[in-house]
């Protein structure tokens, strides 16, 4: 067994009672199913956005409109993969209508008081590679190196063929590695 | 020797083979330095994207964006218009440097600065909402005057002490300083209450006045009567007058004629001096009896009043009087004939000796005489300021 098939990725009965409650109506069922996923979801916005204000702005729009939507969410599937298809769906929209961001464009750093470190901070070569992947490469990336799902979580995940994503992962790797080595 | 492919290295690198090729793929890059080099740049890129994106957010900070995302849907599920993200969204200003820490030095004591000049004068007290008191008043007083006995400002700082609450003159020294002003009184209940009522002795005054004053009026001026305009038969009767009594006037004299008038209609006994006078004068014109009914009042001669005979020859009044003498043809007098006075409109009887004797103004004036059984005499006379005599003859009526 992996050794991560247990997190939420991989567990579709864990938010069903809360998924049926928040169903019927019930906001604090909503908010505690929501309170569940948001670590995972939150550097999923990160990774998608690759930006502290923007992630902050697609983690409450994600929220807001899986709380107007809940009639949607699958049976037989983890909230988590609803939730990071729908984080993604958003993302691009964004990407699509605003465009990348600009240079001049403040990364929205976090206030020391937040008690979180600056992102990307460590790397500029990888910071810029991974800017110019589509969102739904930094999907990939996250899901394979960062949430260390199989390949098959991850095209459940993405409602992607296997071979596929397994196919792009290597060339998204290549394409970092190049950079890198450059 | 074949190096390794791009899937074969990312599938070594997920974890994702088993068994021989997991094996083979281990000791090839143990053995090729080319693909164990490649393996090291990918292991490297995927440290670098776990430290970067793989970061565990604030805990603060998520129940922030979680308690965001609540007023949203909270708002949304009430149908409030939902505040927008931006608004939510507020930039926490930059924490300032933290403050040097305070130094605390005894009054007086801090290094750097001059010795404060002394004060000459005791700190104003704190102002408390006072009510007017003279306890409170004649303390004041006394502050006043002891801060104007306050210790220079040449004397010593140890040698102040703190001033002492001075005592009101005639105060109970022993007695705790009154701190507060004196709160006014609970509002009464119950009789006290009643008692403390000023219109409740205006009320008792009024009444205690009038209890006095009631007795001495009903001793003064009797019970007071009540007396309404309709008059029945019988007080008609009691206002009837005596001819002869007509000079006198007032209560004195209603009595007298009231018992006359009920001894009239009973009946007159023989003694004349007792006997009600028939010739009474009346204000309304009297029921007549029919002809051939008894006249009571036919026999009725007498002076109403016992020792007083009736004058019939005396003017009632100052006014002027109509007197006369009523007769039959052959000279004998008509007693009971009926005298009427048509302006005022009177009637007299005549009495035994045929004579009456009628009150009536001055002018012209228009007498008539009836009897039973002989023609009744009409007659106009002028009347003057003195008294008028006249003479009838009724002739009978075949």
């Amino acid at each position: 067994m992996h050794p991560h098939s247990l997190r939420p990725w991989t567990e579709p009965g864990r938010d069903h009672d809360l998924v049926i409650a928040a169903q019927r109506g019930d906001l604090a069922a909503l908010f505690t199913l929501l309170g569940a996923h948001r670590d995972t979801l939150w550097r999923l916005c990160v990774a998608l956005t690759l930006d502290q204000a923007r992630a902050e702005r697609l983690f409450h729009e994600t929220l807001v409109r899986a709380a107007k939507s809940l009639r949607s969410i699958p049976a037989d599937a983890p909230v988590l993969h609803w939730l990071a298809r729908l984080a993604t769906h958003l993302a691009v929209a964004w990407s699509r209508h605003e465009g990348p961001r600009t240079p001049d464009e403040p990364t929205g750093a976090w206030p020391v008081t937040d008690g979180e470190a600056p992102l990307f901070s460590h790397d500029p070569r990888l910071l810029a590679t991974l800017e110019r992947f589509p969102e739904p490469d930094r999907l990939l990336l996250l899901l394979t190196v960062v949430e260390r799902l199989s390949y098959g979580e991850v095209a459940r995940v993405t409602k992607r063929d296997a071979g596929e994503v397994v196919r792009r992962l290597t060339e998204l790797r290549e394409q970092l590695a190049g950079e890198v080595a450059a | 020797m074949k190096h390794l492919s791009s899937l074969q290295l990312c599938a070594f690198l997920d974890d994702v083979l088993v068994g021989t090729p997991d094996d083979g793929t281990a000791r090839h890059l143990a053995t090729c330095t080319i693909c164990r080099a490649r393996y090291e740049t990918w292991c490297h890129v995927d440290d670098s994207l776990r430290e970067l994106l793989g970061q565990d957010p604030d805990e603060h900070a998520m129940e922030q964006r979680m308690s965001w995302v609540q007023i949203v849907v909270t708002a949304e599920r009430k149908g409030l218009p939902a505040p927008e993200f931006a608004v939510l969204r507020i930039a926490l200003p930059p924490q300032l440097p933290a403050p040097p820490p305070v130094q605390v030095f005894p009054p007086g004591r801090a290094p750097g600065f001059a010795d404060p000049a002394p004060r000459t004068t005791t700190p104003e007290p704190l102002k408390r909402p006072m009510l007017h008191s003279p306890i409170l008043e004649s303390q004041a007083l006394a502050q006043r005057a002891s801060a104007s006995s306050a210790p220079t400002p040449a004397a010593p700082r140890a040698a102040r002490q703190p001033a002492q609450p001075p005592v009101a003159a005639g105060a109970n020294p022993s007695a705790p300083p009154p701190g507060y002003a004196r709160m006014p009184r609970p509002p009464r209940k119950g009789f006290a209450a009643f008692v403390s009522r000023p219109g409740m002795w205006i009320a008792l005054a009024l009444v205690a006045v009038l209890a006095g004053a009631v007795p001495l009026g009903v001793a003064r001026f009797g019970i007071p009567v009540i007396k309404f305009g309709f008059k029945s038969g019988h007080e008609r009767d009691a206002d009837v007058k005596p001819a002869g009594d007509e000079k006198s006037d007032g209560a004195d004299d209603a009595e007298p004629a009231r018992k006359g008038s009920a001894k009239a209609r009973k009946g007159a006994p023989d003694d004349p001096g007792t006997q009600p006078d028939a010739s009474v004068l009346f204000d309304l014109p009297a029921l007549e009896p029919e002809d051939g009914e008894p006249d009571p009042g036919a026999t009725d001669a007498a002076p109403t009043r016992p020792g007083k005979p009736a004058d019939r020859d005396t003017p009632a009044r100052s006014g002027p009087t109509l007197c006369g003498e009523v007769h039959n043809p052959q000279g004998q007098p008509v007693e009971g004939a009926r005298v009427y006075l048509t302006s005022p409109p009177r009637m007299v009887r005549t009495d035994k000796s045929g004579r009456f004797c009628i009150s009536c103004p001055q002018g012209k004036r228009t007498i008539r005489i009836e009897a039973t059984g002989r023609a009744p005499v009409t007659r106009t006379v002028q009347m003057g300021s003195t008294k008028l005599e006249t003479r009838f003859t009724l002739v009978p009526v075949n």
